[in-house]
């Protein structure tokens, strides 16, 4: 692991700390899905089967389940040409669930944006 | 906070504003190429942005007061996208962007006087080809003002460029556009190996003429004057006409001669006449022998008279312009001076000198000094030796413009060894403060990296880099000498 950091101390008061992070290139994840982090605090696990239903599987970190209770999110899949854009519930344990308006294929590239209960937000790119 | 587990493969986007700052930021890969990922800038001038790519699209959001500008390029040549359709999914649901300018879209977002991380989804449809990119865009806290009320949202209009301690640069979008910084995604590949050699135009053999008097004279302008330089001329045109001169003596002689068949004409005259009084007498044979004789000695008379004044008409030998006048009307031309030199300017070859017996393997290119490069095929190659080196003919493909006979240009000419390694145009490669090469990899949207790189030649317009920097790069091909300007 290769971190640099650089800190800048200055007289203000104002500190504004910054970093967004955007995964490339999604890990196969455990549940057969496409792993990827969202912001800096979760891993986002997309599954798509073909059919109509999205699933994503939130975890922290550490790959440790998170509770999807409270999370609002949004899901930007592009399918045949033309971004599909739905939004996905809060299921049981850290899945949320949504309906795409189209059948969603296997391996389909987007976006995940996340709102946690805290009011946090996070993205996950496919 | 910083999460960054080992191996994989994350890339930061890190954008920062005003003073005071915090940065942590791995290095990372991404698709296979390494964008080296270091934190952007810090500088109390910039406006807060953020930047997200794609293996197509790379885009930078800038947010200006209330205002959330996009610069859309693509990610491999540094492109502007001009007619995308951007839809942004913001705090506020989804929104369109307006072009503003070439490869600018704009759109308001009042939701940028909020302070915090906006996470920004961005959907570019354009040509068919459709993609989401995920930016996070921070937005400061902004000072309180003296009355306790949150100072208006800073609309700083212009980023600047500039130059770290590193050599890496900040070079916001709006400057790469004025710079028109264009990138090429490296790729190695194996290429025949290339020699350097001297070069010169010369004319086609079977496209020059010289136009020579054959006997010494006085030259006189053919009607219409002499062709000036640079006429057109095509083989058989006359371009002088030369009116021998004749010698005191030979006058002498003439005249010698003159003097000469009067008399004789005067005597055979006087013979005929005498014959024709006693035709009875003689055979008719005699007068016939008489008059014939009286005929070619008049003839021979008038020969005389007119032979100095025969002109020479000096006529083309074969098409194309003139190239060097040596004429001026009553000059005395002397037999084998040139007066008149004539090329071809469609047919010009060059002449390339090799102090090696190289084995050359046909195509082959030349660069003028003034950066040209034009085509070249192998004709032949001397194999006497001449001035320790050996000449090398090539004809030129195509029709090159400009071109003169002498004029000196460098020839690459592929040799039948094979090398591997970059090739980047010649304008790509810069030399450094300190002498070594070097290129700009494009590391970051809006960030610029110095490598040092080896290279060696390729051909007219393209060098290769055999060391310094590998396949999946993206390294500035087009204004590389603009940006290593900033300072």
């Amino acid at each position: 692991m290769r971190i640099f950091t650089a800190a800048f101390i200055a007289t203000s008061v104002l500190a504004t700390s910054i970093a967004a992070a955007t995964a490339h290139e999604p890990r196969k994840g455990p549940n057969g899905g496409a792993l990827v982090d969202a912001g800096r605090s979760y891993h986002v696990e997309l599954i798509t089967k073909g059919g109509d239903e999205v699933v994503v599987i939130l975890s922290d970190l550490n790959d440790k389940p998170v509770s999807a209770a409270g999370f609002k999110a949004n899901a930007i899949l592009i399918v045949g040409g033309k971004a599909q854009r739905f939004v996905l519930e809060p299921a049981d344990g850290s899945r949320l669930v949504g309906k795409a308006p189209v059948a969603i294929p296997a391996g389909t590239k987007g976006a995940v944006q996340l709102t946690a209960p805290d009011g946090a937000t996070a993205q996950a790119k496919f | 906070m910083n999460h960054l587990p080992q191996g994989r493969r994350i890339r930061n986007l890190t954008a920062v504003f005003v003073g005071l700052v915090w940065l942590a930021s791995p290095a990372a890969g991404h698709d296979g190429h390494d964008h080296g990922a270091p934190p952007p800038p810090v500088s109390a001038t910039i406006a807060p942005r953020a930047d997200a790519s794609s293996a197509e699209f790379e885009i930078v959001a800038i947010a200006r007061g209330e205002r959330l500008t996009l610069h859309l390029d693509t990610f491999r040549g540094n492109n502007p996208v001009r007619g995308a359709e951007i839809e942004v999914d913001t705090p506020l649901g989804t929104q369109k962007a307006v072009a503003e300018a070439d490869g600018v879209y704009g759109l308001a977002a009042p939701w940028l006087a909020k302070a915090g991380l906006h996470d920004l989804a961005i959907t570019v449809q354009v040509d068919g080809s459709i993609d989401v990119l995920t930016a996070a865009l921070p937005i400061p806290e902004r000072p309180a003002t003296a009355a306790g009320k949150a100072a208006p949202a800073p609309t700083t209009s212009r980023d600047v460029a500039q130059r770290f301690a590193d050599g890496a640069l900040f070079v916001p979008k709006a400057t790469q556009r004025i710079l028109a910084l264009r990138t090429e995604f490296t790729d190695v590949k194996t290429y025949a190996g290339t020699v350097e050699l001297p070069g010169r135009v010369i004319p086609d053999p079977n496209g020059v003429g010289f136009v020579q008097a054959s006997v010494s004279g006085r030259l006189m302008p053919p009607p219409g004057g002499f062709p000036r330089l640079g006429t057109p001329v095509k083989a058989g045109d006359i371009l002088a006409h030369v009116h021998p001169g004749v010698g005191a003596a030979d006058v002498t002689t003439q005249q010698l001669q003159a003097r000469e068949l009067e008399q004789q004409v005067t005597l055979v005259t006087r013979r005929l006449d005498r014959l024709k009084q006693i035709q009875t007498a003689v055979p008719r044979s005699q007068i016939e022998d008489a008059e014939l004789e009286l005929a070619g000695l008049n003839a021979r008379r008038a020969n005389l008279d007119r032979a100095p004044r025969h002109t020479e008409d000096l006529v083309a030998p074969v098409n194309g312009v003139i190239a060097a006048v040596q004429a001026t009307a009553g000059q005395i031309a002397e037999p084998n001076a040139i007066i008149f030199q004539i090329i071809d300017p469609e047919r010009f070859w060059v002449e390339a000198l090799s102090y090696d017996a190289q084995a050359i393997a046909g195509a082959a290119t030349a660069r003028l000094a003034d950066n040209r490069t034009i085509a070249l095929a192998y004709r032949g190659m001397g194999l006497a030796e001449r001035n320790q080196s050996i000449p090398i003919h090539f004809g030129i493909e195509g029709k090159a413009k400009g071109l003169r006979a002498g004029q000196f240009l460098t020839v690459l000419a592929s040799t039948l060894d094979e090398k591997s390694g970059v090739a980047v145009p010649r304008s790509a490669v810069l030399r450094g403060a300190n002498g070594q090469s070097l290129v700009f990899e494009h590391s970051n949207a809006e960030r610029f990296v110095p490598r040092e790189v080896r290279v060696e030649p390729l051909d007219a317009a393209r060098v290769l880099i055999v060391s310094g920097i590998g396949a999946g790069a993206r390294i500035v091909t087009q204004g590389a000498e603009l940006l290593n300007q900033i300072r």
